[in-house]
């Protein structure tokens, strides 16, 4: 099995731990991910807010380098800018043209994007992962955290029910790990305001940590670089500003499969977490 | 007789242009879809002289009225309104009920259709089923009740509810068979099991077991369960354990039995036939089982000295107990079967043999007992044993010793016994090898892993190629290992050696299980096998063979499997007849009929620990205990729904159960169509972000009515579903899938508002001090009365409207609270917790009306609903189809109801000619006369199956009543009601001639009129007859105290019979009808009634105060959808004034109306001049009238007008070729003044400020308008299209556009027409400062806004007609508060007035679009046709009667009545009017001088029932 990777500038620099675990649970799991090659920024930091040209063709080129190969993407946002731009050229011939001109190469919009989990749920499918699972994940209460850009908007994103995703619990499920019900699992963590207004982020932040808190969470999986950040990041941040006590590790999902699969800490990049896992891990006698 | 000529006799004709039109027209029509509207049609049908076919999909009439609680805005119970209505249906003869039913595709055209059905099967013989509810009781199956919509569970055999009609029960059955039924080849029915281990029936369950598999708790022990393999359960986590709870079953009967006797044995019949058997083992034993049952005496020949075969032989006892297997084949032998041990074939006897000792048919079931060989070198070596050579000895009970280490080769169950028992044969070390990899082991997965449980190892992958020995005895074993290369031909990847990979295995012993081939001599065999074909025989006539011998080593279940088939064929050869083939084709098979069942897990068995397994021989599972089997047995998913176990058809008396019934079609020639299918609600998932059927206590509007019902799933109890708390306080959220394009529908549902409030207030009453919140965006309270009730809620019992749109729902852990977030006017968030939270779903069409529109070829809306136009609302896109209700568009019961009527006379319309050609008469014998014969009463005491029986003892009741003097005949039935019953009373009342008939059974209401039915076929009148309920009054409620019950019913019954005695022969009077009808008003709904009945060829009398026909109509000039009302209004005009049946009177008033349904008088004044018109029915459609005003400088403002003067303006523009003179104004309505300031509008960019609500909805006129936002926002588009740069400001306090309007509101939103709230308390101001100003606090904000329009427009509402209290004064129907005239129900006879024959349409009935007086006026010709359409009119016999002797004429029975019954005749004396009287005793009761009595409730019968109670008590004992 082999796609196209992008993996976007995030994982290349904040979560290179994303990057990290998810070549090593791709190896342990027989996937192949070589990138795109040449490929370049997706458009979804500044450009879809500031050009409306820029932030389809950015991501036209890129999707034009995957030479009609799908496309496997980890982070949320690269996965939504790119989903958008498919949409939108797909569905305007007019923009599809100028997008041509500007990329130098008609593109169609219709290669196929998928996000890590839904090649992991769907493609690579429980019963591998079951197998490839060497220590199951149990005992580990984990609420999954999908966010707001997996899978909205539905008609564009076509990632799984919009309200109620389970392709990770799926996934984790099938790791041994106990998924907990909880209803924020597609809320805001108001990412898109990490530099312009921190009071949302901690405001929206709050709310997520609280919530799993209080369904009885031992910690959060996430899918997306942005996520992951105001969660473990801002946790410290957060506590503070709310008297709460959460000590909620943030783990990417690919890190939690990357402990079942018996990979060592540094290769899925343990260390980046800023909520430190040691207790939790410790304490439920994995990844010692 | 006259009842019998055609209806039009008594001086109506047929109108001449439709008869000639339709020569061939059938007097028959078919109403689809049967929920209050079509009950409604249909009832309007049937009683004006049609044949009507009521055809319903579900298996029930009464439709989605029948899952409601109450109804709004009266609080009416719905059932108890909706009963009724049911009931009259089912007895009407007229009316067909055709349940289960789908339109399959229809030809033909108006007058003439030939429509297809499709029946599905009900399962039941409706002719036998008498609703006792005991097959329901029996049945094991749980299913969710859709119903309750899955708040609770519903048996397979069910109805879907108490009052049902047709009043019987029907089974659901899933399309294909149960996965694992289908999947057993002995046939066992394993989903009918499972089901009854869950309902805790054991018994039963090993019964229905025993059916098909002869040995159940060795099958239950040791089958390879093909069945748990194929179960729907492993989508979701693991199979059902079927085979564990086979095994539970048979253990648990076992257990309670004496196992020293034998069940009794009784054969079908004896047949005089003798069959061989050779063979014990399973295959051979259940032939012989089937064979004795069918009466054949059966030799069974067995080489060994024991029975069993193979299961005795190849299963050690620690998997199957000896004393199992004994019990199990020691009840299949009986008398008729001779068992000869020691016998061997080709030794002892040959077939040859057997033929010429008489057999006449032979089944060889000899097995496989042959080891297969390996040819490995060195096997020769001692230690080297094969599977069944070592495994038969040790199952026998020999020790074999075992050297310390021991190797099994194979992968089948033999090698794991072989390797298990050699453990148990004092092996040190066994290890297993196997040349694949685990996964494709043969031997089950359970024998496995209990193998490595007790220390067997595996070497998989490898293969032996060499037996090592010393000294001639094994010490090894050399092996080489493999790997998987490309699959086989049985699916199985083939095992490719490793070059150079050998290695060996030390061994003391070797035991090599790689299969068996049959060990049998004297019957030619083709590879080791017996050839037989698909009947089991074998080339020699009369010698069949299976089991082993023919399938080579295969399981039990086949085993049994080629049993039960060779049975069948050896008894079909020797009776001659064509023997069955064995059935290989897939059976279809039933999806999992819930996907998104719980996760729950497979309950494990109890094991003896690992230590002591290996020790002896003694089982390892224990089996389940019975707590453990029902939840077992409980995760079975019911995926054929039934599961056909076969309790019903035992619990059934009358034997109505068919369970093979299949599904036919038919074809029904009508002259017309109705459709009336009604809505499906929105689907509250789709709206994920609030959670419905995510969260436990979100609940969609239909579940919360469900759960407010007292037959609801918590009998009415208002808990949240998580914990069964009580509620404290809940949130509705409104428009979940209406006005909501983006993820539902466009378009408003129009009763969700009200039934919110409705569904509040009820919550109201059951929880005190419950906190409710509505979150809305309007109140759409825009119906009659409804604005009141509103008011009510949210004045008086404290219910919140907040106008918002939640944007989400979560769960909050732990207390499974509901939070909802919303955003208040101001912007401010909220999260507020609730108990509840309530969806109000919208309504859609029904999911399967889109295929039913398509195969009769009509067009559909852009949502699906039929389509129709504003101005024929209830014609479908096809001439002679019809529609009405919600399929039209979503609208409340009184709506829907009128639209049915309507729709039945637009049918009516077309078919006048052949009315009354296809109904049936009943024709009844003389009745005798017995007013002179003492009283001879007949008893009949019903049994109702065991309903009554069980706890009423019958024969007592009917002893002590057959004491009673005057009773000649006494008998209990074990069902009164059935048709041989109902015979047999006719020659009761003939041959003892009985003269008084008291029937002791169920409800009246159900059954009375079937037993009246019985004396009027006999000669006896109908009144003769005394009914009492002793089930539903007695043995139901008394259940738990049957002696109670009995003398209750003796009671009862005593009661029944002293009434009875003193009953009198009634006559029922007949009363001529004068077929025409008076319509008073001339406006559109006074003229679409004249011309509705004229069409049905009845004579019309139009009556207009004005000079001119039109009425309010002449002011709207086009509907919001652009339909053209002026040319419609004219078109309408000039057929009125030509239409031969219509007399039209302008300038006409009623000046006296006098008389009663079928014969009124009506004096009236025509222009000036007085004249009597005599009619049958009257219909008043007086209209109402635009409310004047002078508010907002109305009058005294030149630039302020009304909508009406606005639309009249645009029109003008709009189509400046119209009459620039607008029609006549009636008298009394002031034109407006010409205005200069209305010049404005004809500027490029006007501006312009509607103001809503005008002196409406306030404490003076609390009711709404109905029309005025849709008129707004109608004359606000124009205007846009006229001058797209006006500029048009709406105030109001709610917008109220509901049904598809909604779409005219999103239209001017989209137009940029700005709509600004007020709240009711801050009405707008305007001024005049030299230009006019209006100031305006927006409601939401709380800001002041000041705008300065050049046009305000009034938007002043619809005012009740000046006229109306005198007209009420005249016909004595009362008016509301409001002064519009009071209809006799506001639910289910919109336009009936109290009184019979008096009808009501219009404006007159309260404010209306010009769709809904059109659906009203046609109603209402659809309700006079039930009058007009007959030459006679019946009258009850149960009547008031004045005896004029005691008479003081002072007229308190006039007071009383609410009918108009009584009045002072000429003599001075009162008199009821029979016409008028509605039995109900009203004035029996309040006459001071006791000198009316109510017929058949006479004084001397209700105190001889009292003197019989109080009385005689204990006299007849």
């Amino acid at each position: 099995m082999s796609y196209a990777f992008f993996p976007g500038c995030s994982m290349e620099g904040t979560a290179h731990d994303y990057q990290k675990s998810t070549v090593a649970v791709s190896k342990a799991l027989g996937l192949q991910l070589p990138e795109i090659p040449g490929w370049i920024c997706c458009g979804s930091t500044s450009a879809h807010q500031t050009d409306a040209l820029l932030s389809v063709a950015l991501p036209a080129k890129n999707l034009v380098a995957a030479a009609g190969q799908t496309v496997a993407v980890g982070c949320a946002a690269c996965y939504s800018r790119l989903k958008t731009a498919n949409h939108e050229i797909a569905n305007n011939p007019e923009l599809r043209k100028t997008v041509a001109g500007v990329v130098g190469q008609d593109y169609d919009g219709k290669t196929k994007i998928l996000h890590l989990l839904e090649i992991l749920a769907r493609d690579v499918g429980m019963k591998k992962i079951a197998e490839a699972t060497k220590k199951p994940l149990k005992g580990i209460k984990v609420v999954t955290y999908y966010g707001c850009l997996l899978s909205r908007p539905p008609e564009v994103t076509q990632f799984d029910d919009p309200e109620n995703p389970t392709l990770m619990d799926q996934v984790l499920e099938a790791a041994g790990a106990t998924i907990l019900e909880w209803p924020h699992k597609t809320e805001c963590c108001g990412a898109g305001y990490s530099i312009t207004d921190v009071t949302i982020v901690k405001k929206l932040t709050r709310e997520i940590l609280a919530m799993a808190k209080a369904a009885g969470a031992d910690c959060i999986a996430t899918a997306c670089p942005l996520c992951q950040m105001n969660l473990d990041l801002r946790q410290k941040d957060t506590e503070k500003a709310s008297g709460e006590q959460f000590n909620l590790p943030v783990f990417y999902f690919t890190q939690l499969l990357g402990i079942a699969f018996g990979l060592s800490r540094k290769d899925l990049g343990l260390r980046s977490l800023v909520v430190s896992p040691n207790k939790l891990l410790a304490d439920r006698g994995l990844c010692a | 007789m006259s009842e019998q000529k055609p209806i039009n006799g008594n001086g109506a004709s047929a109108p001449v242009e439709n008869s000639a039109k339709v020569p061939e027209a059938v007097g028959a029509v078919m109403v689809c879809g049967a929920g209050i509207t079509g009950i409604q049609a249909s009832l309007d049908l049937a009683e004006s002289g049609f044949k009507v076919y009521l055809v319903e999909q579900s298996a029930a009439i009464g439709g989605r009225m029948s899952q409601l609680d109450k109804t709004f805005p009266t609080g009416d119970c719905a059932m108890c309104i909706l009963s009724p209505k049911l009931v009259e249906c089912a007895r009407n003869k007229n009316i067909d009920i055709l349940t289960l039913a789908d339109i399959e595709g229809i030809s033909g055209e108006v007058g003439n259709f030939e429509v297809k059905l499709r029946q599905r099967p009900r399962y039941i013989d409706m002719s036998k089923c008498n609703a006792c509810g005991d097959c329901s009781i029996a049945c094991p199956v749980s299913l969710p009740n859709e119903f309750d919509r899955a708040l609770g569970t519903r048996k397979a055999v069910f109805r879907p509810y108490a009052q049902a009609i047709p009043n019987v029960y029907g089974i659901s059955k899933a399309e294909g068979t149960a996965p694992c039924k289908a999947a057993c080849p002995a046939g066992v029915n394993a989903q009918g099991y499972v089901a009854l281990v869950a309902a805790g029936k054991f018994e039963e369950a090993y019964e229905l077991v025993k059916e098909r598999c002869p040995l159940p708790a060795v099958c239950g022990r040791i089958c390879q369960h093909p069945c748990e393999s194929q179960c729907n359960r492993k989508e979701l986590d693991e199979p059902v354990a079927v085979r564990d709870l086979k095994r539970f079953a048979a253990d648990f009967v076992y257990a309670k039995l004496d196992k020293k006797t034998r069940a009794p044995f009784t054969p079908i019949k004896v047949q005089k036939e003798k069959v061989a058997i050779i063979g014990g083992g399973p295959a051979g034993l259940t032939a012989a089982q089937d064979l004795t049952k069918q009466g054949y005496a059966v030799s069974l020949f067995e080489a060994r000295p024991f029975l069993g075969g193979m299961l005795r032989l190849g299963v050690p006892a620690y998997r199957l107990p000896r004393d199992v297997l004994d019990y199990e084949i020691e009840q299949i032998l009986n008398e008729r079967v001779d068992v000869q041990l020691n016998q061997k074939l080709g030794k002892d006897f040959t077939i040859d043999s057997l033929k010429k000792a008489g057999f006449s048919a032979i089944f060889v079931a000899t097995g496989a007992h042959k080891s297969q060989k390996m040819d490995l070198p060195g096997d020769d070596a001692a230690g080297v044993l094969y599977g069944l050579d070592f495994l038969g000895p040790v199952n026998l009970g020999e020790k074999v010793p075992m050297g310390a280490k021991t190797v099994v080769v194979g992968g089948g169950n033999v090698a794991m016994d072989a390797a298990r028992a050699a453990l148990r044969m004092g092996a040190k070390e066994v290890t297993v090898v196997y040349r694949r990899g685990r996964a494709e082991m043969p031997a089950l997965p359970e024998e496995i892993e209990q193998a490595e449980e007790e220390g067997v190892k595996f070497e998989l992958l490898t293969n032996p190629i060499k037996v090592i020995a010393a000294s001639g005895r094994v010490t090894g074993l050399e092996c080489l290992r493999m790997k998987l290369g490309e699959p086989d031909a049985s699916g199985r990847r083939r095992p490719v050696p490793v070059e150079g990979s050998n290695f060996t295995v030390a061994a003391d012993n070797v035991i090599i299980a790689i299969g068996q081939t049959a060990d049998i001599e004297g019957v030619p065999l083709e590879n080791g096998k017996i050839a037989a074909n698909g009947s089991l025989a074998t080339g020699t006539d009369g010698v069949f063979a299976g089991g082993d011998v023919v399938l080579g080593p295969a399981s039990l279940v086949e085993a049994m499997a080629h049993g039960h088939h060779a049975a069948s064929a050896i008894h079909a050869f020797l009776r001659g007849q064509p023997m069955p083939v064995l059935d290989t084709k897939k059976k279809a098979t039933a999806p999992n009929p819930n996907p998104a069942a719980e996760i729950a897990a497979k309950q494990t068995m109890k094991k003896i620990v690992v230590e002591d397994r290996t020790r002896d021989f003694r089982e390892i599972e224990t089996g389940y205990t019975a707590e453990q089997a029902v939840a077992e047995a409980k995760r079975c998913l019911a995926c054929g729904l039934c599961s056909e176990c076969g309790l019903c058809v035992k619990a059934c008396g009358p034997g109505a159960i068919v369970h093979d019934m299949k599904p036919r079609t038919e074809s029904i020639r009508v002259g017309s169509v109705i459709l009336t299918p009604g809505y499906d609600e929105f689907q509250a998932s789709l709206r994920g972000e609030f959670g419905h059927g995510r969260y436990a206590n979100v609940l969609s509007s239909v579940q919360f009515e469900r759960m407010l019902s007292a037959s609801g799933p918590t009998e009415g109890h208002v808990q949240r579903p998580s914990d069964g708390k009580p509620v404290k306080k809940i949130a509705f959220i409104q428009c979940v899938g209406s006005r909501d394009s983006a993820r539902g529908n466009g378009y408003c549902s129009s009763i969700c508002c009200m039934s919110a409030t409705k569904e509040a207030m009820v919550a109201l009453e059951h929880v005190q001090g419950l906190d409710i919140s509505i979150f809305c965006m309007d109140v759409r309270a825009f119906g009659k009365e409804f604005d009141g009730y509103v008011n009510r809620a949210r004045d008086e019992h404290g219910v919140k409207f907040i106008r918002a749109m939640p944007s989400r729902v979560v769960e909050m852990p732990g207390s499974k609270n509901a939070r909802v977030r919303f955003f208040d006017e101001k912007g401010a968030e909220h999260q507020d917790e609730y108990d509840l939270v309530v969806l109000s779903v919208g309504l859609r069409p029904s999911a399967s009306v889109k295929d039913t529109a398509a195969k009769l070829g009509l067009n559909l809306n852009q949502f699906g609903f039929c389509e129709t136009d504003r101005l024929a609302p209830m014609a479908a896109s096809k001439p002679g189809i019809y529609v009405a209700g919600a399929f039209q568009e979503p609208k409340d019961i009184p709506e829907s109801v009128a639209q049915a009527s309507g729709a039945a006379a637009c049918a009516m319309e077309k078919l006048a000619p052949v009315r009354g050609t296809m109904i049936k008469r009943h024709e009844y014998p003389w009745e005798r006369d017995v007013t002179d014969e003492k009283a001879r009463v007949g008893i009949f005491i019903c049994h109702c199956g065991h309903n009554i029986a069980s706890v009423v003892d019958v024969k007592k009741v009917a002893e002590a009543a057959g004491k009673m003097p005057g009773i000649v005949h006494t008998e209990t039935n074990l069902y009164a009601c059935s048709d041989t019953s109902q015979q047999h009373i006719k020659d009761m009342i003939r041959e003892k001639r009985l003269n008084r008939l008291v029937v002791a059974s169920c409800s009246p209401r159900t059954h009375e009129v079937l037993f009246q039915e019985t004396l009027r076929e006999s000669g006896l009148n109908q009144y003769l007859f005394a009914m009492t309920n002793i089930r539903d009054q007695c043995s139901w409620v008394h259940k738990n105290d049957p002696e109670a019950a009995t003398e209750k019913a003796t009671d009862l019954m005593r009661m029944a019979v002293a009434r009875a005695r003193n009953l009198k022969a009634l006559s029922t009077g007949k009363l001529p009808v004068v077929q025409s009808a008076l319509v008073l008003g001339g406006g559109l709904a006074g003229m679409t009634t004249a011309l509705a009945l004229g069409d049905q060829g009845f004579a019309v009398h139009l009556c207009e105060k004005e000079a001119v026909l039109g009425g309010q109509l002449r002011n709207i000039r086009y509907t919001l959808e652009g339909s053209d009302v002026a040319g419609y209004l004219a078109d309408l005009i000039a057929k009125v004034q030509k239409h031969p049946k219509i007399t039209v009177h302008l300038e006409t008033k009623p000046v006296q109306i006098t008389g009663h349904v079928g014969n009124f008088k009506t004096r009236v004044e025509e222009a000036g001049k007085e004249q009597t018109i005599v009619h049958g029915v009257i219909v008043l459609a007086v209209g109402g009238q635009e409310r004047q005003t002078e508010l907002y400088l109305n009058g005294k403002h030149a630039g302020v007008m009304t909508q009406r003067q606005l639309e009249e303006k645009l029109a003008i523009a709009k189509a400046p070729r119209l009459p620039s003179v607008p029609p006549p104004l009636p008298p009394g309505v002031r034109r407006s003044t010409p205005m200069t300031g209305a010049a404005a509008l004809g500027a490029e960019a006007p501006s312009v400020v509607m103001i809503q609500c005008v002196d409406s909805r306030n404490d003076k006129h609390p009711y709404c308008s109905r029309v005025c936002c849709s008129a707004a926002i109608k004359n606000a588009l124009e205007l846009k299209r006229q001058k797209p740069k006006a500029k048009v400001v709406v105030l109001y306090k709610d917008i109220r556009t509901y049904g598809f309007r909604e779409l005219g509101y999103q239209q001017a939103r989209e137009a940029g027409v700005l709509f600004i709230r007020y709240s009711d308390k801050q009405d707008p101001i305007v001024t005049d400062n030299g230009a006019l100003q209006v100031s305006v606090v927006d409601a939401g904000s709380g800001s002041e806004l000041t705008l300065t329009p050049d046009v305000v427009v009034l938007s002043t509402g619809i005012a009740p007609a000046e006229d109306n209290p005198v007209i009420s004064g005249l016909l004595r129907s009362a008016l509301t508060a409001d002064g519009f005239f009071l209809e006799a129900h506001p639910k289910l006879r919109p336009v009936d007035l109290a009184n019979e024959g008096e009808f009501l349409a219009g404006l007159a009935h309260s404010p209306r679009f010009i769709d809904e007086t059109i659906a009203q006026a046609k109603a209402v010709a659809g309700r006079a046709a039930t009058v007009l359409s007959r030459a006679f009119l019946d009258i009850a016999g149960q009547i008031a009667k004045v005896d004029p002797t005691d008479c003081a004429a002072c007229a308190t029975c006039v007071k009383v009545c609410p009918y108009g019954a009584p009045m002072i005749n000429e003599l001075k004396k009162a008199e009821i009017q029979g016409a008028k009287c509605m039995g109900c005793g009203s004035c029996t009761a309040a006459c001071p001088a006791h000198t009316i009595t109510l017929q058949h409730q006479e004084c001397s019968q209700v105190t001889a029932m009292l003197d019989e109670l109080l009385v005689n008590e204990g006299a007849v004992q």
